[in-house]
């Protein structure tokens, strides 16, 4: 059995005693407030998929979704690449349009946003000012997405509404559904 | 287009769906046997049972551009040699040499249909029989209720008697319930009554059979004769069957079988009147319930169509529109005083038969009433519309509007309420001289149409795929709606599709749906619509 030389080993440990310790693990940190972004025009599509009504407003840095239904709820989603959006975080969604309001939601795991909005007459307004146009603005430590500038939906995003309506009318109708 | 009683039992009372079991069955038997490689299939039935449209279905069900089907309506067919599969109605008036080289021959799906004692004739020769059973009692009303839909007839309610006594009469025969359904609606027609009831039914009953001497049931008429008879020239079945044209006829309730056959024959007469006048009605469709729906405007007006067989069960998506669903969205000026004008405007419009959208408050309305539509299918529906939509409204001028942003689904017209102080016009599409070409429709290339898809499909979703040769990019809208769902149409989907060419569609539960592709030109600001096409999703409920 071959030994190992005496001056390896000494070379070894030597080496092993320069190495520096172990980075500690990063701690989540908010990123840095750097400068606002600046706002994105997103385009709007619609659609009708079972008993829910969904609405997607998209830009590449971000992009809104709308989910009405099933029942008297709505859900708005919120998603940006990267890290423009923090890991289980609280924000609030700012809207200025025709209107104002805020919502509060969170963030998941996932990093996408998420705020529920019930379909009553204020909630069916709210619906209302996103599809006539305005800016919708996502506020919290860790948010750096831009504002998303939401078009006039025009007569395809009112159209679209008829559907968020009789969601409501259903549900009046029947509300064991 | 796939057809079958059974695949259609939508009740036009919103009851549930109850369909037409032994149909499906034979169906399934047939396919079976295509499928294990089995080399014939005899198809056994009484007349008028629907044999032939269940050869029909097996035809459209096994071809495929690489596989040629041949159904022969009788036995007239003298080429050299026979495609793969081969379907044989009236098998029974074939020479019995040529019906033995067909069902020995090697290498092919042969089917022959024909009377039972078709099968004494080849008895000798392995083959899987199928006998194709009548419409059970469970499943006459809906059958019922989707022939008159079918039919497009005005509804007219059936006391549960008169559904008892259709059922005992006809012995689940389509053919025979065809008849006598019509022959009870002109009875109750010609006396006045609002309602079917059973004395209507056998009063039907029995003037057909004083008229034609066939037994009136399957099941207690088990003579059978060696061909299916053709419907007697003097009175067409389609006739009978679409009689209720029921204009108030001089017929006292007593006054005999000959006041009731003069009025059956006037009713032929009057049938042909009533679909001559009916083809033009209104081209609005609305998603309100398919009884109320026409072709499209964009759809040439149809020609006089010949009558349906007798036996013909109503296709699945017979009642979809052709073109598109007309929708019309309201807006007006933020305020009680505009919800209000928006309201009344609505209810009319609603009164009139069309799908409205809930009205929408704008912030920025028109100077004058502006009604648009977005699609030049579609002027035609606006034109119609504007008519409807109430008083004070006569001033709006239907045009194109400009399409800006999301694309409108097809149907979409919108009617602007305008603000007292009076706003700013929208643009409007000039006008052109010529009106560019449509686009060319969308050809559905998956599922099948008519195919049964697995019941785990309602879970993973199901890919609608199509071809639409030069469509824009973006161009094609997509529906999906649930056939069995009540009265109302169930869209459970409806968007411009995200892929060219195909579509995912999270279907939630087993079921009959049909589908079709819009393909949209934005440049031209025209679409067109593909033809319906049907999938079952899971085995029909029984």
């Amino acid at each position: 059995m071959n030994r190992i030389p005496p001056l390896l080993v000494l070379a070894a440990l030597g080496l092993g005693a320069c190495q520096t310790p172990p980075a500690p693990p990063p701690r989540a940190t908010a990123r840095p407030a750097g400068p606002p972004a600046s706002p994105v025009q997103g385009a709007w599509s619609f659609g009708i998929v079972g008993d829910r009504c969904t609405a997607r407003v998209t830009h590449r840095d971000v992009a809104l979704d709308v989910t009405a239904g099933p029942g008297r709820r709505a859900s708005l989603g919120v998603t940006a690449p990267g890290q423009a959006l923090p890991v289980n975080g609280r924000f609030t969604m700012a809207f200025q349009g025709g209107s104002g309001w805020q919502l509060a939601g969170r963030t998941d795991a996932q990093r996408k946003a998420a705020a529920t909005l019930a379909l009553d007459d204020a909630g069916q307004g709210r619906l209302r000012d996103l599809l006539g146009g305005g800016t919708l603005r996502l506020r919290g430590a860790g948010v750096s997405a831009p504002p998303l500038i939401l078009p006039d939906a025009g007569v395809s995003g009112r159209d679209w509404y008829g559907c968020v309506a009789r969601l409501t009318e259903n549900e009046a109708a029947d509300p064991a559904r | 287009m796939t057809v079958g009683p059974d695949l259609i039992s939508k009740s036009a009372s919103g009851a549930a769906p109850v369909p037409h079991d032994a149909w499906t069955e034979a169906r399934r038997e047939i396919l079976d046997a295509f499928a294990a490689g089995e080399p014939l299939v005899l198809l056994t039935g009484p007349a008028g049972i629907g044999k032939t449209w269940l050869l029909v279905d097996i035809e459209h069900s096994l071809r495929t551009p690489d596989r040629a089907v041949l159904r022969l309506e009788s036995g007239d067919y003298d080429a050299p040699s026979l495609p793969p599969v081969l379907l044989v109605d009236e098998a029974d008036r074939l020479e019995p040499a040529l019906l033995l080289s067909w069902a020995v021959r090697d290498g092919g799906f042969t089917v022959l249909a024909g009377l039972p004692a078709l099968a004494e004739a080849l008895a000798d020769l392995p083959h899987r029989r199928v006998e194709l059973g009548p419409v059970r009692d469970q499943d006459i009303p809906a059958y019922i209720a989707a022939r008159m839909q079918e039919l497009k007839l005005p509804p007219k309610p059936l006391d549960a008697g008169a559904a008892e006594a259709l059922a005992e009469a006809a012995g689940g025969v389509p053919r025979l319930l065809n008849l006598l359904l019509g022959g009870s609606l002109l009875v109750a027609g010609a006396e006045g009554s609002d309602r079917v009831q059973a004395e209507h039914v056998r009063e039907a009953a029995a003037l057909r059979s004083g008229m034609f001497e066939e037994p009136p049931a399957y099941a207690a008429a088990p003579v059978e004769p060696e061909v299916e008879p053709e419907p007697p020239a003097a009175m067409p079945e389609a006739s009978a069957e679409q009689s209720p044209v029921l204009a108030p006829v001089a017929v006292k309730r007593h006054g005999g079988r000959w006041a009731l056959l003069a009025a059956l024959l006037a009713a032929g007469g009057l049938l042909a009147w009533w679909a001559v006048q009916d083809q033009p009605r209104p081209p609005i469709v609305t998603e309100v319930a398919p009884a109320a729906m026409a072709s499209a405007p964009a759809a040439p007006p149809p020609e006089a169509t010949p009558a349906p067989l007798p036996d013909a069960p109503p296709s699945p998506t017979a009642g979809l529109p052709s073109g598109a669903m007309v929708r019309v969205i309201v807006t007006y000026p933020r305020g009680a005083a505009g919800a209000a004008r928006a309201a009344e405007a609505v209810a009319a419009l609603e009164q009139a038969g069309l799908a409205v959208s809930a009205p929408f408050p704008v912030t920025q309305a028109a100077a004058v009433p502006r009604l648009s539509y977005f699609f030049r299918e579609d002027r035609e529906a606006a034109l119609q519309a504007l008519g409807k939509a109430g008083p004070g409204l006569e001033r709006a001028v239907p045009r194109l509007g400009l399409l800006e942003g999301a694309a409108p689904r097809p149907g979409a017209i919108e009617l602007a309420l305008p603000d007292a102080a009076g706003g700013p016009d929208a643009p409007a599409r000039a006008e052109e001289t010529t009106e560019p070409p449509a686009p060319a429709p969308a050809v559905l290339t998956a599922p099948a149409d008519g195919a049964v898809l697995p019941a785990e499909a309602a879970q993973r979703g199901i890919t609608l795929s199509w071809q639409s040769a030069g469509a824009e990019p973006g161009c094609c809208f997509v529906e999906a709606v649930r056939l069995d769902g009540g009265g109302a149409l169930r869209p459970v989907f409806a968007a411009y599709a995200a892929a060219a060419g195909q579509q995912l569609v999270q279907i939630g539960r087993p079921g009959r749906y049909a589908w079709r592709v819009l393909t949209v030109s934005r440049a031209a600001q025209r679409y067109s619509a593909s033809p319906w096409q049907h999938f079952v999703l899971g085995e029909a409920q029984p």
